[in-house]
């Protein structure tokens, strides 16, 4: 991705999956780790809905998942599980180096909390948002900004009034997959204009490193990959509005 | 000059605002419901205050992320150190209401749609509405952000020697319009 002024990073993500759950007494440790970095803390659940389908009763079990913590302007955001840990960056975005050298720093301490370090499962998602000003017009042709839009059949030149279009493929590298997610946001969060998400997350659960510096090495090599995504899923036009 | 550090609750102007909407409010109850019944007040003020002003805080900033490419990022810092003096326990009237997230997004999506770049004085009314209020000698913008966009707006203007007061509720998306006709730009734009 180039180096735009606005980037339009909704939320920016670096999610690792364990193959051994961690204990909740790991977990809390990890988050006495972290405390000083995410000073609030929320608790996850579960919620298992179990129907019994021969006397029709339901059974709901909560299950506590982990902790949600945040920094104190609440823009750093990190997930603290039994499975694994995310941390994520919301607007305004400040680079991958930043994002990267704190979920690094996150993972550090959760392996330590937890004892465990063995990924299974590693991903970078970033939802954009491109916020399109209408500017007069009655409707915004998507594909004037993006280049992954749904074919509609010609049945009626009225503008789309929502879409949502998914597709997962894996990259040339196959050891890669991306889900990438194109959908109009409603109602849009700025006054006159559309906005359009695309969300894109590229991941990989093979051929997993053990060791945590190769690991890093793989997850840093994943800025190009969602670069080059995204970069291939937008227009020029749509670059001028980062600009 | 704007004073940055303007947070008090409710601004001098703010409150003069507010009472001379109070018949006005009567009548536009629908548009900014604020009253509450006694076993109301009651209930919250067997609620922890500091939990719900931190709730206020967070909604405030959560808010902000939403839209936080599209605002200057010391305009955002500078926002957030307004809104933790504002929503301090030790400063905060017990019954008042806290900062609604109804309010700071009506609010943040009018600053974004006015073009703000100077950043407001900002104060709470006691029915948990932001009150932003700009200010530079004698001339004074106040608005007040309701729910879904409705926006309270009074304007203080001396034009040529002539003192111009007004007043009126509308819609985010109008305001720029009306505020246009008080050439209001020189105070909330820097």
């Amino acid at each position: 991705m180039a180096s735009y002024k606005h980037a339009p990073i909704q939320e920016a993500v670096i999610d690792l999956r364990v193959k051994t759950p961690a204990t909740q007494d790991g977990i809390q440790k990890s988050l006495k780790r972290l405390a000083n970095r995410y000073p609030d803390a929320e608790e996850l659940r579960d919620v298992e809905v179990a129907f019994d389908n021969t006397g029709g009763n339901v059974n709901v079990v909560h299950r506590q998942s982990g902790f949600k913590i945040s920094s104190a302007d609440k823009a750093d955001i990190a997930l603290v599980k039994t499975t694994g840990l995310t941390s994520a960056r919301l607007a305004p975005y400040e680079g991958w180096e930043k994002l990267y050298e704190l979920a690094q720093s996150n993972w550090e301490a959760w392996c330590k909390g937890t004892r465990r370090t063995q990924a299974e499962r590693i991903g970078v998602r970033y939802i954009n948002r491109l916020d399109i000003p209408f500017a007069g017009r009655e409707g915004i042709p998507l594909e004037h900004y993006l280049k992954f839009v749904p074919n509609t059949p010609d049945f009626s030149h009225r503008p789309l009034l929502s879409h949502s279009v998914r597709v997962v493929k894996q990259l040339e590298d196959k050891r890669w997959t991306c889900t990438i997610i194109s959908t109009m946001v409603d109602p849009p969060p700025l006054i006159g204009h559309l906005s359009l998400l695309l969300d894109i997350d590229v991941f990989r659960q093979e051929d997993i490193p053990s060791h945590d510096d190769a690991l890093w090495e793989e997850i840093a090599a994943v800025r190009e990959l969602k670069n080059n995504v995204f970069e291939a899923c937008i227009t020029d036009q749509a670059r001028e509005l980062f600009l | 000059m704007i004073s940055d550090s303007s947070t008090e609750r409710v601004g001098q102007y703010a409150n003069d605002l507010l009472k001379a909407d109070l018949a006005f409010r009567r009548g536009e109850g629908l548009l900014f419901p604020a009253t509450r019944t006694s076993a109301q007040k009651t209930a919250r003020a067997k609620e922890d205050l500091s939990s719900q002003l931190f709730e206020s805080r967070a909604a405030g900033k959560i808010a902000t992320a939403q839209i936080a490419m599209h605002l200057d990022r010391d305009w955002r810092d500078g926002f957030f150190r307004q809104l933790d003096s504002l929503l301090d326990a030790d400063e905060w009237e017990p019954d008042d209401e806290p900062v609604t997230q109804l309010s700071y997004k009506t609010f943040l999506r009018t600053i974004v749609h006015l073009g703000a770049t100077r950043r407001p004085g900002i104060g709470a009314s006691e029915d948990g509405q932001l009150i932003a209020s700009w200010r530079n000698g004698d001339d004074r913008l106040v608005i007040i952000s309701g729910q879904n966009d409705r926006v309270r707006w009074s304007v203080r203007r001396n034009i040529d020697g002539e003192l111009e007061v007004a007043t009126g509720v509308t819609t985010a998306a109008r305001l720029p319009r009306i505020l246009e006709s008080f050439d209001c730009e020189k105070l909330y734009k820097a």
